[in-house]
């Protein structure tokens, strides 16, 4: 165990854990935009800012979610150093995408209700946190989208910016974006994953082998479920598997009647 | 062994007061008139079909293929249940598409948590029956039960109808002799 001072309060954190997960657990407010527990620490957006000091540290602002806890690490996460820092990252990040609303809600939070940069230039939806790219890659070990370009022309793309051969409609990506840039879009059977103004995929969707309801994508069966034993690989949609356990829950051990 | 609840079809009559108590006991606030159909969102769900009504929820199974799919580690095995850490959720589906029993869902966040405000990225999470493991009277669904139909499955009950399975084949075996049984058996 590591003994941190967080806030003013002495905590007992577990040795390897980063400043951001000490914080999350003594329910202490961090925001993040680029951090997910399934994945690891990126360090991309920065708002988890913090004022640190330790033995090893000079005082100064780093990034909660990659600092290591270490013994006698004093941490204060609302300091006015931290405060303005955040506002000015908040409005750069607001400044690249206006129109988020998730983005804008989240910097409301913190005081930020308008921003100084941005005005003339490019706008979208994108942070440029890298979670739908990492998700992609490191937990679907797909990797159909990916960071192209440097700089300001930083963007995510699919290969060559065509349809994607890769991409197996999971929607992960969607589901992951903090700010909405990428979409997950079903409808009359098909689906389609879309990252604002580019497509990234489109699919036919499998349809339910009992009630003809649209479920998934041949590629996410093919792909997702090789862990299954044989025969459980059969398309159903959730209502007629429910209807299929209900008409066996007769054969279940019953010792009632 | 892992703890299920299980209903018993036959006192079943359908009522969904079960879903009821569900969606209030994993409701933020436990009140029903903080409900709507939206954040209706019970983890259990009552099957009717000509033939028989029933609700249906996570078996628990002890070897999961939902767990044996997620790639994030957001479905693990628990103490005597499957386990969800929600954080961890990337909303890939894999689990609902693995499920055969169809009683797992990829929901979004924003029905689920109408009282936590927006902290950053998951907006989805895997939803199923938690055994309401942090409810101290145990599963809201069985107290509700107006039949009392559900109940909870534990070591004990499965050994339990493994000897009174038992006890019935022997009884069938004095009742009818072994041709008797094995009709029975047939049936």
């Amino acid at each position: 165990m590591t003994t941190i001072t967080l806030n003013g309060q002495t905590h007992e954190v577990p040795q390897g854990i980063t400043v951001l997960e000490a914080a999350r657990r003594a329910a202490v407010d961090i925001p993040t935009l680029c951090h997910h527990e399934a994945l690891g620490s990126y360090g991309a957006c920065r708002v988890c800012v913090v004022e640190a000091e330790g033995p090893a540290l000079r005082r100064g602002l780093v990034a909660a979610c990659t600092l290591p806890v270490s013994d006698g690490l004093v941490v204060i996460t609302e300091s006015p150093d931290v405060q303005r820092t955040r506002k000015i990252l908040f409005e750069l990040l607001l400044g690249r995408s206006p129109d988020s609303e998730s983005l804008r809600a989240m910097a409301k939070r913190y005081g930020v209700h308008s921003t100084r940069f941005g005005a003339g230039a490019e706008h979208d939806l994108c942070v440029r946190c890298g979670l739908c790219v990492r998700t992609c890659k490191e937990k679907i070990g797909t990797a159909a989208i990916s960071f192209a370009g440097r700089g300001q022309g930083r963007n995510v793309t699919t290969e060559f910016g065509a349809l994607s051969e890769l991409c197996i409609g999971c929607g992960s990506c969607a589901a992951v974006c903090p700010t909405g840039m990428i979409r997950l879009e079903d409808g009359a059977g098909e689906r389609a994953i879309v990252r604002q103004d580019l497509t990234i995929a489109r699919f036919a969707l499998l349809t339910c082998t009992s009630c003809s309801a649209p479920v998934i994508t041949q590629k996410f069966m093919d792909q997702r479920l090789q862990a299954l034993p044989e025969g459980q690989s059969e398309v159903l949609c959730l209502d007629c598997k429910r209807q299929r356990t209900a008409a066996t829950a007769g054969s279940f051990p019953n010792i009632w009647s | 062994m892992n703890k299920l609840v299980i209903a018993d079809p036959g006192k079943c009559i359908g009522c969904r007061t079960c879903e009821l108590a569900c969606a209030l006991a994993h409701s933020p606030a436990d009140a029903i008139a903080t409900l709507s159909p939206a954040s209706f969102i019970p983890r259990l769900k009552v099957v009717k079909t000509a033939k028989i009504s029933t609700p249906v929820q996570c078996r628990q199974c002890d070897d999961a293929p939902c767990a044996a799919v997620c790639p994030t580690g957001t479905l693990v095995k628990g103490a005597n249940s499957v386990e969800v850490i929600p954080s961890r959720c990337i909303g890939c589906k894999s689990c609902m598409i693995a499920c055969s029993f169809g009683v797992i869902e990829v929901l979004p966040c924003e029905l689920l948590h109408s009282d936590r405000p927006y902290t950053g990225t998951t907006h989805v999470e895997a939803v199923k029956c938690d055994l309401c493991e942090s409810r101290g009277a145990g599963p809201a669904c069985i107290e509700v039960c107006p039949t009392k139909a559900i109940h909870i499955v534990d070591s004990a009950v499965m050994a339990m109808t493994a000897l009174k399975r038992r006890e019935h084949s022997a009884a069938m075996l004095v009742i009818g002799g072994t041709d008797a049984y094995l009709s029975h058996a047939d049936n």
